[in-house]
Protein backbone atom coordinates (compact mmCIF):
# COMPACT_ATOMS: atom_id res chain seq x y z
CA UNK A 1 0.00 0.00 0.00
CA UNK A 2 1.47 2.93 -0.61
CA UNK A 3 1.21 6.31 0.77
CA UNK A 4 -0.86 9.17 -0.72
CA UNK A 5 1.73 11.80 -2.83
CA UNK A 6 1.95 15.26 -0.88
CA UNK A 7 0.54 17.97 -2.22
CA UNK A 8 3.10 19.50 -3.72
CA UNK A 9 3.76 16.67 -6.03
CA UNK A 10 0.46 16.27 -7.23
CA UNK A 11 0.55 20.16 -8.59
CA UNK A 12 3.31 20.04 -10.25
CA UNK A 13 2.54 16.20 -11.96
CA UNK A 14 1.88 17.00 -15.17
CA UNK A 15 -1.33 14.74 -15.56
CA UNK A 16 -4.65 17.00 -16.76
CA UNK A 17 -7.21 17.17 -13.48
CA UNK A 18 -10.21 17.93 -13.64
CA UNK A 19 -13.30 17.75 -11.33
CA UNK A 20 -17.30 16.50 -11.07
CA UNK A 21 -19.76 16.39 -8.77
CA UNK A 22 -16.67 16.86 -6.25
CA UNK A 23 -14.61 13.93 -7.12
CA UNK A 24 -11.09 14.49 -8.79
CA UNK A 25 -10.46 12.71 -12.22
CA UNK A 26 -6.81 12.58 -13.39
CA UNK A 27 -6.33 11.74 -16.99
CA UNK A 28 -2.62 11.08 -18.42
CA UNK A 29 -0.47 9.82 -16.04
CA UNK A 30 -3.06 7.28 -14.57
CA UNK A 31 -0.42 4.59 -12.89
CA UNK A 32 1.17 7.24 -10.19
CA UNK A 33 -2.02 7.82 -8.63
CA UNK A 34 -3.53 3.74 -8.75
CA UNK A 35 -3.89 2.33 -5.85
CA UNK A 36 -2.34 4.95 -3.60
CA UNK A 37 -4.45 7.54 -2.40
CA UNK A 38 -8.25 5.52 -1.98
CA UNK A 39 -6.45 2.89 0.15
CA UNK A 40 -4.80 5.16 2.60
CA UNK A 41 -8.00 6.90 2.80
CA UNK A 42 -10.19 4.71 2.67
CA UNK A 43 -12.22 5.76 -0.25
CA UNK A 44 -14.74 3.87 -2.06
CA UNK A 45 -13.56 4.69 -5.06
CA UNK A 46 -9.79 2.96 -6.29
CA UNK A 47 -7.32 4.27 -8.74
CA UNK A 48 -8.06 7.34 -10.53
CA UNK A 49 -10.62 9.29 -8.40
CA UNK A 50 -9.89 10.98 -5.19
CA UNK A 51 -12.52 12.49 -3.18
CA UNK A 52 -11.54 16.59 -2.71
CA UNK A 53 -10.37 17.13 0.74
CA UNK A 54 -12.39 20.08 2.24
CA UNK A 55 -9.39 21.51 4.03
CA UNK A 56 -7.16 22.08 1.26
CA UNK A 57 -8.94 23.27 -1.46
CA UNK A 58 -8.20 26.64 -1.67
CA UNK A 59 -4.11 25.23 -2.95
CA UNK A 60 -5.82 22.72 -4.54
CA UNK A 61 -8.33 24.43 -6.19
CA UNK A 62 -8.15 24.87 -10.10
CA UNK A 63 -8.77 28.60 -10.40
CA UNK A 64 -6.79 29.55 -7.45
CA UNK A 65 -9.96 31.46 -6.48
CA UNK A 66 -12.16 30.88 -3.94
CA UNK A 67 -13.86 27.14 -3.81
CA UNK A 68 -16.64 26.62 -6.26
CA UNK A 69 -19.46 24.65 -6.15
CA UNK A 70 -18.15 21.21 -7.48
CA UNK A 71 -14.62 21.56 -5.67
CA UNK A 72 -16.20 21.73 -2.29
CA UNK A 73 -16.20 18.14 -1.83
CA UNK A 74 -18.50 14.65 -2.50
CA UNK A 75 -21.68 16.04 -3.57
CA UNK A 76 -24.05 14.60 -0.71
CA UNK A 77 -26.99 16.67 1.25
CA UNK A 78 -25.02 16.77 4.71
CA UNK A 79 -21.91 18.48 3.03
CA UNK A 80 -22.92 22.37 4.28
CA UNK A 81 -19.96 23.60 1.54
CA UNK A 82 -22.60 22.82 -1.16
CA UNK A 83 -24.92 25.50 -2.51
CA UNK A 84 -28.56 24.12 -1.74
CA UNK A 85 -29.43 24.62 -5.32
CA UNK A 86 -26.99 21.99 -6.25
CA UNK A 87 -29.51 19.25 -4.55
CA UNK A 88 -32.05 17.83 -6.68
CA UNK A 89 -35.74 19.40 -5.58
CA UNK A 90 -38.54 16.87 -6.98
CA UNK A 91 -40.61 18.71 -9.83
CA UNK A 92 -44.39 19.62 -8.97
CA UNK A 93 -46.25 16.49 -8.64
CA UNK A 94 -49.08 15.27 -10.13
CA UNK A 95 -49.99 13.48 -7.32
CA UNK A 96 -50.66 17.12 -5.91
CA UNK A 97 -53.23 17.65 -8.38
CA UNK A 98 -55.20 13.95 -7.58
CA UNK A 99 -58.04 15.05 -4.69
CA UNK A 100 -60.17 11.72 -4.29
CA UNK A 101 -58.73 8.44 -3.75
CA UNK A 102 -61.24 5.03 -4.04
CA UNK A 103 -60.41 1.57 -3.06
CA UNK A 104 -62.48 -1.47 -5.07
CA UNK A 105 -62.28 -4.35 -3.24
CA UNK A 106 -62.91 -7.21 -5.66
CA UNK A 107 -63.61 -10.94 -3.86
CA UNK A 108 -64.66 -14.00 -5.02
CA UNK A 109 -67.96 -15.05 -4.18
CA UNK A 110 -68.45 -17.59 -1.36
CA UNK A 111 -69.99 -20.04 -3.63
CA UNK A 112 -66.94 -20.28 -6.03
CA UNK A 113 -64.21 -22.30 -5.18
CA UNK A 114 -61.22 -20.42 -4.55
CA UNK A 115 -58.31 -22.72 -4.96
CA UNK A 116 -55.90 -20.13 -4.08
CA UNK A 117 -57.25 -18.78 -0.82
CA UNK A 118 -57.22 -22.62 0.01
CA UNK A 119 -53.59 -23.10 -0.75
CA UNK A 120 -52.99 -19.50 1.22
CA UNK A 121 -55.21 -21.43 3.75
CA UNK A 122 -52.93 -25.16 4.41
CA UNK A 123 -49.69 -22.51 4.32
CA UNK A 124 -51.44 -20.89 7.10
CA UNK A 125 -52.18 -23.72 9.32
CA UNK A 126 -48.76 -25.08 8.44
CA UNK A 127 -47.33 -21.89 9.81
CA UNK A 128 -48.98 -22.12 13.32
CA UNK A 129 -52.98 -20.38 13.04
CA UNK A 130 -54.41 -23.69 13.29
CA UNK A 131 -57.73 -22.35 14.19
CA UNK A 132 -58.16 -20.55 10.93
CA UNK A 133 -61.61 -21.07 8.54
CA UNK A 134 -61.75 -19.61 5.05
CA UNK A 135 -59.21 -18.17 3.34
CA UNK A 136 -59.92 -16.13 0.09
CA UNK A 137 -58.02 -13.79 -1.99
CA UNK A 138 -59.21 -11.03 -3.96
CA UNK A 139 -57.73 -7.68 -5.36
CA UNK A 140 -57.76 -4.46 -4.65
CA UNK A 141 -57.94 -1.74 -6.79
CA UNK A 142 -56.88 2.35 -6.56
CA UNK A 143 -57.89 4.41 -8.10
CA UNK A 144 -57.28 8.25 -7.75
CA UNK A 145 -59.28 11.22 -9.06
CA UNK A 146 -59.48 15.02 -9.64
CA UNK A 147 -62.04 16.65 -8.04
CA UNK A 148 -65.33 14.55 -7.22
CA UNK A 149 -65.91 11.12 -9.15
CA UNK A 150 -69.27 10.72 -10.84
CA UNK A 151 -70.68 8.13 -8.41
CA UNK A 152 -73.16 6.35 -11.22
CA UNK A 153 -70.48 5.70 -13.37
CA UNK A 154 -68.06 4.50 -10.76
CA UNK A 155 -70.85 2.00 -10.05
CA UNK A 156 -70.83 0.93 -13.68
CA UNK A 157 -67.25 0.53 -14.17
CA UNK A 158 -66.80 -1.56 -10.95
CA UNK A 159 -69.73 -4.03 -12.34
CA UNK A 160 -68.31 -4.31 -16.01
CA UNK A 161 -64.62 -3.93 -15.89
CA UNK A 162 -63.25 -4.32 -12.12
CA UNK A 163 -65.57 -7.10 -11.17
CA UNK A 164 -67.04 -10.03 -12.92
CA UNK A 165 -70.28 -10.20 -11.28
CA UNK A 166 -70.80 -14.09 -12.31
CA UNK A 167 -67.79 -15.08 -9.80
CA UNK A 168 -66.89 -12.25 -7.65
CA UNK A 169 -68.70 -9.30 -5.38
CA UNK A 170 -66.98 -6.25 -5.44
CA UNK A 171 -67.47 -3.47 -2.54
CA UNK A 172 -66.17 0.63 -2.59
CA UNK A 173 -63.52 1.76 0.54
CA UNK A 174 -63.73 5.70 -0.19
CA UNK A 175 -60.35 6.58 1.67
CA UNK A 176 -61.14 10.33 1.12
CA UNK A 177 -59.19 13.20 0.53
CA UNK A 178 -55.88 13.23 0.43
CA UNK B 1 -66.06 -16.20 -48.27
CA UNK B 2 -63.63 -14.93 -45.66
CA UNK B 3 -63.00 -15.63 -42.05
CA UNK B 4 -61.66 -13.02 -39.70
CA UNK B 5 -58.84 -14.20 -36.75
CA UNK B 6 -58.97 -11.83 -34.36
CA UNK B 7 -55.64 -10.23 -32.61
CA UNK B 8 -55.54 -9.18 -28.90
CA UNK B 9 -51.96 -7.79 -27.55
CA UNK B 10 -50.67 -11.06 -26.45
CA UNK B 11 -52.52 -13.49 -28.64
CA UNK B 12 -50.51 -16.11 -30.00
CA UNK B 13 -52.47 -18.60 -31.13
CA UNK B 14 -53.82 -16.66 -34.18
CA UNK B 15 -50.72 -17.75 -36.53
CA UNK B 16 -52.23 -21.63 -35.69
CA UNK B 17 -55.77 -20.88 -36.29
CA UNK B 18 -54.98 -19.11 -39.66
CA UNK B 19 -52.78 -21.97 -41.05
CA UNK B 20 -55.46 -24.67 -40.09
CA UNK B 21 -57.62 -22.38 -42.45
CA UNK B 22 -55.87 -21.39 -44.99
CA UNK B 23 -52.89 -25.03 -45.45
CA UNK B 24 -55.99 -26.94 -43.69
CA UNK B 25 -58.62 -26.51 -45.14
CA UNK B 26 -57.51 -23.87 -48.31
CA UNK B 27 -59.98 -21.10 -47.34
CA UNK B 28 -59.17 -17.69 -46.76
CA UNK B 29 -58.54 -16.53 -43.70
CA UNK B 30 -57.49 -13.05 -42.86
CA UNK B 31 -55.58 -11.19 -39.04
CA UNK B 32 -58.09 -8.64 -37.96
CA UNK B 33 -56.41 -5.92 -35.28
CA UNK B 34 -58.38 -5.88 -32.10
CA UNK B 35 -58.40 -1.69 -32.96
CA UNK B 36 -60.49 -2.51 -36.12
CA UNK B 37 -64.29 -1.39 -35.81
CA UNK B 38 -65.97 -3.50 -37.73
CA UNK B 39 -65.94 -7.18 -39.16
CA UNK B 40 -69.22 -6.96 -41.13
CA UNK B 41 -66.97 -7.76 -43.77
CA UNK B 42 -66.28 -11.41 -42.83
CA UNK B 43 -68.37 -14.55 -42.67
CA UNK B 44 -67.16 -15.89 -38.82
CA UNK B 45 -65.21 -14.58 -36.56
CA UNK B 46 -62.58 -16.96 -34.98
CA UNK B 47 -60.70 -15.52 -31.18
CA UNK B 48 -57.27 -17.45 -30.87
CA UNK B 49 -55.81 -18.54 -27.37
CA UNK B 50 -52.83 -16.95 -25.81
CA UNK B 51 -52.91 -13.84 -23.15
CA UNK B 52 -54.59 -11.05 -24.44
CA UNK B 53 -53.15 -8.14 -22.61
CA UNK B 54 -51.68 -10.51 -20.71
CA UNK B 55 -54.14 -11.37 -18.64
CA UNK B 56 -54.37 -8.36 -16.98
CA UNK B 57 -56.86 -7.71 -14.19
CA UNK B 58 -59.10 -11.14 -15.69
CA UNK B 59 -58.53 -13.20 -18.47
CA UNK B 60 -60.26 -11.67 -21.31
CA UNK B 61 -61.29 -8.72 -19.06
CA UNK B 62 -59.77 -5.72 -21.03
CA UNK B 63 -59.89 -7.87 -24.84
CA UNK B 64 -63.99 -7.51 -24.17
CA UNK B 65 -63.88 -3.84 -23.98
CA UNK B 66 -61.37 -2.89 -27.38
CA UNK B 67 -63.34 -2.06 -30.34
CA UNK B 68 -63.52 -5.29 -32.28
CA UNK B 69 -65.25 -6.76 -29.90
CA UNK B 70 -67.89 -4.18 -30.18
CA UNK B 71 -68.34 -5.41 -33.83
CA UNK B 72 -68.08 -9.10 -33.23
CA UNK B 73 -71.35 -8.64 -30.54
CA UNK B 74 -74.03 -7.29 -32.69
CA UNK B 75 -72.59 -9.66 -35.75
CA UNK B 76 -72.71 -12.40 -33.18
CA UNK B 77 -76.35 -11.25 -32.23
CA UNK B 78 -77.63 -11.47 -35.79
CA UNK B 79 -76.29 -14.38 -35.94
CA UNK B 80 -72.52 -14.64 -37.47
CA UNK B 81 -70.59 -17.45 -36.40
CA UNK B 82 -67.70 -16.91 -33.42
CA UNK B 83 -65.47 -19.53 -32.34
CA UNK B 84 -63.62 -18.46 -28.92
CA UNK B 85 -60.72 -21.01 -28.39
CA UNK B 86 -59.16 -20.77 -25.18
CA UNK B 87 -58.47 -17.06 -24.40
CA UNK B 88 -61.40 -16.85 -27.14
CA UNK B 89 -63.60 -18.71 -24.41
CA UNK B 90 -62.35 -16.47 -22.08
CA UNK B 91 -63.06 -13.35 -23.92
CA UNK B 92 -67.15 -14.54 -25.03
CA UNK B 93 -67.80 -15.10 -21.21
CA UNK B 94 -66.20 -11.64 -20.37
CA UNK B 95 -68.22 -10.07 -23.02
CA UNK B 96 -71.53 -11.74 -22.11
CA UNK B 97 -72.25 -13.55 -25.53
CA UNK B 98 -71.58 -17.12 -23.19
CA UNK B 99 -73.02 -17.39 -19.95
CA UNK B 100 -70.34 -18.52 -17.44
CA UNK B 101 -67.14 -17.76 -16.18
CA UNK B 102 -63.39 -19.22 -16.45
CA UNK B 103 -61.44 -19.39 -13.19
CA UNK B 104 -58.18 -20.73 -11.89
CA UNK B 105 -57.46 -24.63 -12.16
CA UNK B 106 -58.32 -26.57 -9.46
CA UNK B 107 -55.06 -27.67 -9.02
CA UNK B 108 -53.40 -24.20 -9.28
CA UNK B 109 -51.10 -25.72 -12.39
CA UNK B 110 -51.60 -24.74 -15.79
CA UNK B 111 -52.30 -27.62 -17.48
CA UNK B 112 -50.60 -28.25 -20.96
CA UNK B 113 -51.66 -31.65 -22.02
CA UNK B 114 -54.26 -34.00 -24.17
CA UNK B 115 -57.45 -34.77 -22.80
CA UNK B 116 -60.57 -36.93 -24.10
CA UNK B 117 -63.85 -35.11 -25.43
CA UNK B 118 -66.95 -36.02 -26.26
CA UNK B 119 -68.95 -34.48 -28.45
CA UNK B 120 -72.50 -33.78 -27.15
CA UNK B 121 -74.25 -31.07 -29.75
CA UNK B 122 -73.77 -31.37 -33.38
CA UNK B 123 -76.25 -28.86 -34.04
CA UNK B 124 -73.91 -25.49 -33.89
CA UNK B 125 -72.16 -24.74 -37.46
CA UNK B 126 -68.77 -26.18 -36.04
CA UNK B 127 -70.10 -30.02 -35.10
CA UNK B 128 -72.56 -30.27 -37.67
CA UNK B 129 -70.33 -32.69 -39.58
CA UNK B 130 -69.52 -34.96 -36.63
CA UNK B 131 -71.85 -37.56 -34.49
CA UNK B 132 -73.16 -36.99 -31.70
CA UNK B 133 -71.05 -38.95 -28.72
CA UNK B 134 -68.00 -39.11 -30.70
CA UNK B 135 -64.90 -38.73 -28.63
CA UNK B 136 -62.15 -36.33 -29.83
CA UNK B 137 -58.53 -35.93 -28.89
CA UNK B 138 -57.40 -32.01 -28.23
CA UNK B 139 -54.54 -30.67 -26.34
CA UNK B 140 -55.38 -28.10 -23.64
CA UNK B 141 -53.02 -25.46 -22.27
CA UNK B 142 -54.57 -22.91 -19.32
CA UNK B 143 -53.88 -22.24 -15.80
CA UNK B 144 -57.54 -20.34 -15.69
CA UNK B 145 -59.97 -23.12 -17.55
CA UNK B 146 -62.60 -24.20 -15.44
CA UNK B 147 -65.27 -23.48 -16.28
CA UNK B 148 -68.10 -22.33 -13.29
CA UNK B 149 -71.43 -21.10 -13.45
CA UNK B 150 -74.34 -21.04 -10.63
CA UNK B 151 -76.78 -23.79 -10.09
CA UNK B 152 -79.72 -22.04 -12.03
CA UNK B 153 -77.44 -21.64 -15.09
CA UNK B 154 -75.80 -24.52 -15.14
CA UNK B 155 -79.19 -26.54 -15.29
CA UNK B 156 -80.27 -24.10 -17.82
CA UNK B 157 -77.65 -25.15 -19.62
CA UNK B 158 -77.59 -29.23 -20.11
CA UNK B 159 -81.44 -28.81 -20.09
CA UNK B 160 -81.01 -26.17 -23.54
CA UNK B 161 -78.34 -28.78 -25.01
CA UNK B 162 -75.70 -26.07 -24.67
CA UNK B 163 -73.04 -27.86 -23.78
CA UNK B 164 -70.89 -28.93 -26.63
CA UNK B 165 -68.16 -30.86 -25.35
CA UNK B 166 -67.02 -32.41 -22.26
CA UNK B 167 -63.71 -33.92 -20.39
CA UNK B 168 -64.45 -37.55 -20.43
CA UNK B 169 -62.37 -40.95 -20.17
CA UNK B 170 -61.31 -43.06 -22.77
CA UNK B 171 -64.48 -44.94 -22.30
CA UNK B 172 -66.77 -41.74 -22.59
CA UNK B 173 -67.85 -41.60 -18.99
CA UNK B 174 -67.21 -37.74 -17.50
CA UNK B 175 -65.44 -38.87 -14.42
CA UNK B 176 -63.34 -36.58 -11.89
CA UNK B 177 -60.49 -38.31 -13.02
CA UNK B 178 -60.91 -37.58 -16.28
CA UNK B 179 -61.65 -33.37 -15.33
CA UNK B 180 -58.33 -31.60 -15.63
CA UNK B 181 -59.47 -28.53 -14.56
CA UNK B 182 -62.57 -28.78 -12.06
CA UNK B 183 -65.04 -27.41 -14.49
CA UNK B 184 -68.39 -27.65 -13.13
CA UNK B 185 -69.90 -30.68 -14.81
CA UNK B 186 -66.76 -31.68 -17.06
CA UNK B 187 -67.68 -29.11 -19.37
CA UNK B 188 -65.12 -28.08 -21.59
CA UNK B 189 -67.32 -26.06 -24.38
CA UNK B 190 -70.55 -24.61 -24.44
CA UNK B 191 -72.73 -22.50 -26.91
CA UNK B 192 -75.53 -19.79 -26.69
CA UNK B 193 -78.94 -20.18 -27.14
CA UNK B 194 -79.01 -20.09 -30.94
CA UNK B 195 -75.70 -22.04 -31.15
CA UNK B 196 -73.97 -19.51 -33.47
CA UNK B 197 -71.30 -18.68 -30.84
CA UNK B 198 -69.10 -21.70 -29.49
CA UNK B 199 -66.42 -21.59 -26.95
CA UNK B 200 -63.90 -24.02 -26.24
CA UNK B 201 -60.73 -24.09 -23.81
CA UNK B 202 -59.15 -27.00 -25.60
CA UNK B 203 -57.05 -26.11 -29.06
CA UNK B 204 -58.63 -27.64 -32.38
CA UNK B 205 -55.92 -25.17 -33.89
CA UNK B 206 -53.55 -27.42 -32.09
CA UNK B 207 -54.77 -30.59 -33.98
CA UNK B 208 -55.42 -29.98 -37.23
CA UNK B 209 -52.49 -32.27 -38.57
CA UNK B 210 -51.62 -35.96 -38.27
CA UNK B 211 -48.14 -33.93 -37.39
CA UNK B 212 -49.57 -31.89 -34.33
CA UNK B 213 -50.55 -35.38 -32.58
CA UNK B 214 -54.10 -35.10 -33.77
CA UNK B 215 -56.53 -34.27 -36.79
CA UNK B 216 -59.39 -34.29 -34.19
CA UNK B 217 -59.79 -30.67 -34.57
CA UNK B 218 -59.80 -29.92 -38.33
CA UNK B 219 -63.37 -31.45 -38.20
CA UNK B 220 -64.92 -28.21 -36.19
CA UNK B 221 -63.28 -26.08 -38.71
CA UNK B 222 -64.08 -28.20 -41.69
CA UNK B 223 -67.62 -28.17 -40.64
CA UNK B 224 -67.50 -24.18 -40.13
CA UNK B 225 -66.12 -23.84 -43.98
CA UNK B 226 -69.16 -26.52 -45.01
CA UNK B 227 -71.58 -24.63 -42.80
CA UNK B 228 -70.76 -21.36 -44.80
CA UNK B 229 -70.46 -22.60 -48.17
CA UNK B 230 -74.08 -23.83 -48.01
CA UNK B 231 -75.43 -20.71 -46.53
CA UNK B 232 -73.99 -18.94 -49.56
CA UNK B 233 -75.13 -21.56 -52.13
Amino acid sequence: MHRSLPIEAELSSPTKRFSFAGLEFHSGKSSSFSSSSSSSRGCFLPGLVRPAAAGRLASRSWESGRPRSWECGFAHPTNRLLPKRFFFTPPLSPLMFFAVKLEVVVMPKRSVLDPQGVAVRNAVRELGLANVGTVRVGKIIELEFTGEPDEAKIDEICRDLLCNQVIEDYRILGAGPK
Amino acid sequence: MKIAVVRFPGSNCDQDCLRALTDGLGVRAEYVWHKETSVAGYDAVILPGGFSYGDYLRCGAIAAFSPVMQSVIKAAQTGMPVFGICNGFQILCETGLLRGALIRNRSLLFLCQPVSLKLENNRTPFTRLSEEGTILSMPIAHGEGAYYADDQTLRELEEGGQVVFRYVDQHGQPTPEANPNGSRNNIAGICNPSGNVLGIMPHPDRSWDHRLGSEDGLQLFRSLVDTLLSVAA
